[in-house]
């Protein structure tokens, strides 16, 4: 059937990448190329929550990409980096795990999961 | 009687520890929903004030962002877990005491949010007799006053506005009059603030589009207000507002941004450039008020704008007592950008105006047998471990009591904010139970709160009105219709149906 030849096509198209927790665990998960990390994270039963659920609308799901996989990504939307700006513990290369999507060339890739930074506290007066 | 099925029995293993959840907000159901994920043999009960849960997600986020509602798809899956029980109508302190509470629980969490605001303490602020400043009014005092506000003119707080367009049961009848007159003046420049803002401004057809309360939709229908001011006593580099809720009302269809031209100082632009959000942040400002200086605006053109550097001073009424503006006080800023106050100056100025709201605070209620620091507006607390009011000496603490969310830390942040902060606490409740510092259940978990007098809206009374209004929404294209749980009658028939369609 075509789901079965679709399936076949992607387990050609698995990559390798590795969540580090925030405790520094290593999880090492096989991703398919259209994933994005949230999904992939979820699939995996990965502690990153989403809890806008991939809408942009919350910053749950921030993630901490090396600098030579970020660079390989698409620049961020503006609404992204509006989000990114409110997640705990920003660095030059954080990202929203839902707006990440896995090609080849990330493959080899370590995803650091920052956690919760408890004292860093936005105004929302 | 039992207001409740004994679910826990359905367990294999009895649960062994038992956590009462007192607030059935975010905070509340992200500890549950770590509690319950880390340890099976641990049962939940969330007591909630109101009938419906999720707290702000509900009654506060606006209701032009569905997709931060989202998250409540989390604590529906925390509601179907077999070892969470939902005691809704339950407020605790009047129907069930604390001490009551921690008898029936190997502990207690706290994350009952905050139920009051801060005051302007400006003459005129109420009608008739002040409510004095040194004692914080209760919150029946302030309903009240907000009430009469409302019918006014002024001053109305942004907990009960937002409420009111939002549906709580507690603002159903605040009635604001949005037709007296063509100027709103909002006190405070945070993401609230531009949430009121936007659903002031906003075109009436998208928010009819939303789950808006109908009363709300109504009036704003009829809205006369044009023109929205929020004031700030500091200035640009101190506003608390977001840029996500910035760009959007960059972006409002038919809203012009009427910014006053920035002008930055070379130590404030050093300032901002430190730090990545407030640079994003104040860059679009600039940006915007550069674009406001080439707007070209018709008579009925709708806008906002911000006065930086203005207190309140005063607020001005008619003979009738009608609210026909706002008096303002100059400031200068002391201190470095970043930590800069505001200093009262000579110089005033009026603004006339028909609507104010206060939007400078919210601020937390002390619970009858709970330690409170007045001064926060918290409970004292140190990591989410309740304390006894620092007296002189080391605080001491209250084993088996802990606090998340904004009950805890202040009433700041997004809900990632609580989600982590709600995480922190449950995890030293997890470690306290490692430790054996945490009793196991005190009583058989089927033998929780059982004298109960009043109707308990439960999780099966949760079901049936969250499929009676999404079903609602559904008809008329909007993604829910709340019900607003204010008619007795409505009442009278969740509570036949609950009797007998429980299961
Ligand atoms: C107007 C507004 C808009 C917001 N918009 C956003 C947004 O768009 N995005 C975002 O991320 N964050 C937003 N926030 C912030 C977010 O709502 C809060 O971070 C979060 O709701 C705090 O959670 P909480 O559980 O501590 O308090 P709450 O949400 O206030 O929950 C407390 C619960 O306790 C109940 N309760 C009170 N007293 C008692 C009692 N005695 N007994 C039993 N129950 C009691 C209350 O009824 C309530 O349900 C907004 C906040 C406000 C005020
Ligand atoms: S899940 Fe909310 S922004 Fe990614």
């Amino acid at each position: 059937s075509s789901a079965r030849a679709q399936s076949t096509a992607a387990a050609s198209d698995k990559v390798n990448v590795r969540f580090i927790t925030e405790h520094n665990e290593i999880i090492a998960v096989k991703a398919s190329v259209g994933d994005n990390i949230l999904d992939l994270a979820h699939a995996n039963n990965i502690d990153l929550e989403g809890a806008c659920e991939g809408t942009l609308a919350c910053s749950t799901c921030h993630v901490v990409l090396p600098k030579q996989y970020y660079q390989l990504l698409p620049e961020p939307e503006d609404e992204e980096n509006d989000m990114l700006d409110l997640a705990f513990g920003l660095t030059n290369t954080s990202r929203l795990g839902c707006q990440v999507i896995i090609t080849k060339a990330l493959e080899g890739m370590d995803i650091k999961l920052p956690g919760g930074a408890l004292d860093a506290r936005r105004a929302d007066k | 009687r039992r207001a409740e099925p004994q679910q826990h029995q359905q367990q294999q293993t009895p649960a062994k520890y038992s956590i009462a959840i007192v607030g059935g907000g975010p905070a509340g159901f992200y500890v549950a929903h770590h509690l319950l994920k880390h340890r099976q043999d641990i049962t939940v009960d969330i007591f909630e004030r109101l009938r419906m849960p999720f707290g702000l997600v509900r009654y506060g986020v606006a209701p032009d962002h569905p997709e931060v509602k989202n998250v409540t798809n989390t604590f529906e899956q925390v509601l179907a877990n077999d070892r969470t029980q939902y005691f809704g109508n339950v407020e605790v302190g009047k129907d069930i005491g604390l001490k009551e509470l921690q008898s029936l629980y190997s502990g207690v969490v706290l994350t009952y949010g905050a139920e009051s605001d801060q005051l302007l303490s400006v003459p005129g602020e109420f009608p008739g007799p002040r409510l004095s400043d040194n004692k914080h009014p209760s919150l029946a005092e302030l309903h009240q006053a907000d009430r009469s506000a409302a019918a006014s003119g002024g001053v109305i707080s942004a907990r009960s506005f937002v409420g009111w367009y939002n549906g709580h049961p507690d603002q159903t009848a605040l009635n604001p009059s949005l037709t007296r007159g063509d100027t709103a003046v909002v006190f405070g420049q945070g993401n609230v603030s531009l949430d009121i803002a936007r659903m002031l401004l906003a075109p009436i057809d998208a928010l009819q589009r939303t789950d808006m309360a109908d009363h709300a939709l109504a009036e704003l229908r009829r809205s006369t207000i044009k023109r929205v001011v929020l004031v700030g006593r500091r200035g640009p580099l101190e506003v608390a507002f977001t840029i996500k809720e910035l760009r959007e009302m960059t972006k409002l269809p038919g809203v012009a941004s009427t910014l006053k031209r920035l002008e930055l100082t070379p130590e404030e632009v050093a300032y901002y450039n430190n730090e990545r959000p407030r640079r994003r942040l104040t860059e679009l400002l600039v940006s915007t008020s550069e674009a406001a200086q080439s707007l070209t605006l018709t008579p009925d053109q709708r806008r906002w704008e911000l006065l930086f550097q203005r207190m309140p001073d005063g607020i001005v009424r008619d003979a009738a007592g009608n609210v026909t503006g706002v008096r303002l006080r100059h400031t200068a800023l002391q201190g470095a950008p970043g930590s800069r106050s505001a200093v009262a100056l000579e110089q005033t100025e009026f603004i006339p105006c028909s609507l104010v709201i206060r939007s400078i605070g919210y601020r937390s209620l002390a619970l009858p047998e709970l330690p409170f620091d007045a001064r926060r507006g918290i409970i004292p607390n140190i990591k989410g471990r309740v304390v006894t009011p620092s007296q002189p000496g080391e605080p001491t603490i209250l084993p088996g009591l802990y606090c998340a969310g904004w009950v805890k830390h202040g009433p700041l942040g997004i809900i990632a904010t609580t989600m982590n902060d709600s995480f922190a606490t449950s995890s030293l409740i997890l470690d306290d139970i490692t430790k054996q510092a945490l009793p196991p259940s005190p009583v058989a978990s089927s033998a929780s709160p059982s004298a109960l007098p009043q109707f308990v809206f439960n999780k099966q009374a949760f079901l049936a009105a969250n499929a009676t209004e999404l079903a609602a929404g559904t008809a008329q294209e909007r993604p829910r219709i709340k019900m607003l749980h204010a008619d007795p009658a409505t009442l009278a028939d969740a509570q036949s149906e609950t009797a007998h369609g429980a299961n």
